[in-house]
């Protein structure tokens, strides 16, 4: 027998996604890849004139980009859906890339536009600059690795994903919020330590 | 103040977890007191450093996903056929039962297609079009922040880009009635649910030469004909894009050809 229809309301899975990775949930990035990975592909191979390799590139580092204006707080509520954002952010890419590349399609039609609702207004441009800035990544690349496991769970939990005190605690099992706290300020000296020997 | 309660003032500052008059009230604190202004600028320092390893741990992951993702396509294209087995037939037995059970399911069925001949979930067609609908984007016209006299065009995009469906169509009507600002005119209507006139405008651009979006248009007609109860057309304009491989709008063709049978 025929499985049902089920009423599909898109918006509302947006919603309910992208609640859940405000509140912490970053595995459903990989949800949201698959979920927009081809429609993006085939897009962007089409209408921009990227290669696969490329498209996907771009179409990654939007993903990220569009998960770190979430946790930093730029983006608060959705105001379309989630793959109009992702498109957006990942069209600005792929035409940064063409622009390397002296592809045929030349220019972002949408730099410097400040269109009411155009969904990359509210992504901050550093976030993908900071994709491109290889001398930096060299200065920095390696120093968290060079703690414990902990340590650069907590560190990368607390900074990067934005989570509670409280919630770090439960997620690494330590003994209480205080700890956590104590722990996270050893880590922290650490890293500096290692990033500034003479302090 | 302790190196703690520092570290964690830096931290809110940082993290944007502060009031505007506490971050300016900070920055001044950082100005006038050099070991907090350090302590700032190493933090910023070791942000950094954590911002990079996780993007790029980030990134890893996504392109462990993608490889992963285009190793799964040609397996799934290239499965070959079933081998068909020989399996011994269980000899039949016509009973009473059997028959009441036959009865049974005929009813079952029965009640089940009178269930699935309802709107499947969906209130109205209009209702599971818009569910399947996602405007496309402006890839046509490349909008200018600075702008001298009124342009028709530009002001039918920025419409459009608004989402403002309405004033968009009216725009795009009254511009030059080519394949492109069809498109989007056609975009428009759908946005404003006028599945009629979406399904008129499409079928003027689904045959037009050297239009680069001509197949999306395929797609829009049948979502457009879906969304004025036109199911078998719709269903017949979908198989054909569903046979066509590598069809651009073969994912979304197959979601909604799969939302209408």
């Amino acid at each position: 027998m025929k499985t049902p229809v089920i009423v599909k309301d898109t918006p509302t899975e947006d919603a309910e996604l992208f609640e859940a990775i405000k509140s912490g949930r970053h595995e459903l990035l990989d949800e949201l890849y698959v979920r927009h990975r081809e429609a993006f592909l085939t897009y962007a191979q089409r209408q921009l004139y990227a290669t696969e390799d490329d498209a996907a590139d771009c179409f990654q580092d939007a993903v990220i980009a569009f998960y770190k204006n979430i946790v930093s707080g730029r983006l608060t509520e959705l105001t379309c859906g989630i793959r109009t954002y992702l498109f957006a952010i990942g069209k600005r890419l792929v035409y940064r890339k063409n622009q390397k590349r002296h592809r045929e399609v030349t220019s972002d039609p949408d730099a410097g536009i400040g269109l009411g609702n155009d969904p990359a207004n509210e992504l901050d441009m550093s976030l993908l600059n900071k994709f491109e800035d290889d001398h930096r990544k060299a200065l920095l690349a390696g120093a968290l690795g060079q703690l414990g496991d902990t340590c650069q769970q907590l560190l990368t939990l607390f900074y990067y994903h934005r989570y509670p005190i409280e919630s770090i605690q439960n997620t690494l099992n330590l003994s209480s919020p205080g700890a956590t706290r104590i722990k996270k300020m050893r880590c922290l000296d650490q890293l500096k330590k290692i990033l500034s020997p003479q302090s | 103040m302790s190196k703690e309660e520092s570290q964690k003032r830096i931290d809110d500052y940082l993290l944007g977890r502060t009031s505007h008059e506490d971050r300016l009230a900070f920055e001044e604190d950082t100005r006038q007191n050099n070991e907090l202004g350090e302590q700032l600028a190493d933090t910023e320092l070791a942000m950094a450093a954590i911002e990079l390893a996780e993007d790029e741990a980030m990134k890893a992951r996504l392109q462990s996903l993608e490889s992963k993702l285009r190793q799964e396509t040609p397996t799934a294209t290239t499965t070959s056929t079933p081998e068909a087995k020989v399996v011994n037939m269980k000899a039949r037995k016509r009973s009473r039962m059997s028959l009441f059970g036959i009865a049974a399911a005929l009813l079952l069925l029965l009640a089940a297609g009178w269930w699935i001949m309802q709107p499947g979930g969906f209130d109205s067609p209009g209702q599971l079009a818009m569910a399947n609908f996602e405007p496309y984007p402006n890839i046509a016209y490349q909008i200018e922040r600075s702008g001298g006299a009124a342009d028709p065009e530009k002001e039918a995009y920025i419409a459009y880009e608004a989402g403002n469906f309405k004033l968009a169509s009216e725009a795009f009507k009254a511009l030059p009635a080519t394949a492109v600002n069809k498109f989007y005119l056609g975009q428009s209507l759908l946005g404003e649910q006028n599945f009629t006139a979406a399904a008129t405008t499409f079928r003027e651009i689904v045959n037009a030469d050297a239009f680069n979006l001509r197949q999306e248009s395929e797609y829009y007609l049948a979502l457009a004909l879906a969304g004025q109860g036109e199911t078998d057309k719709a269903i017949a304009e979908l198989k054909n894009i569903v046979a066509e491989a590598g069809h651009p709008s073969l994912k979304e063709a197959k979601a909604l050809l799969e939302d209408l049978q």
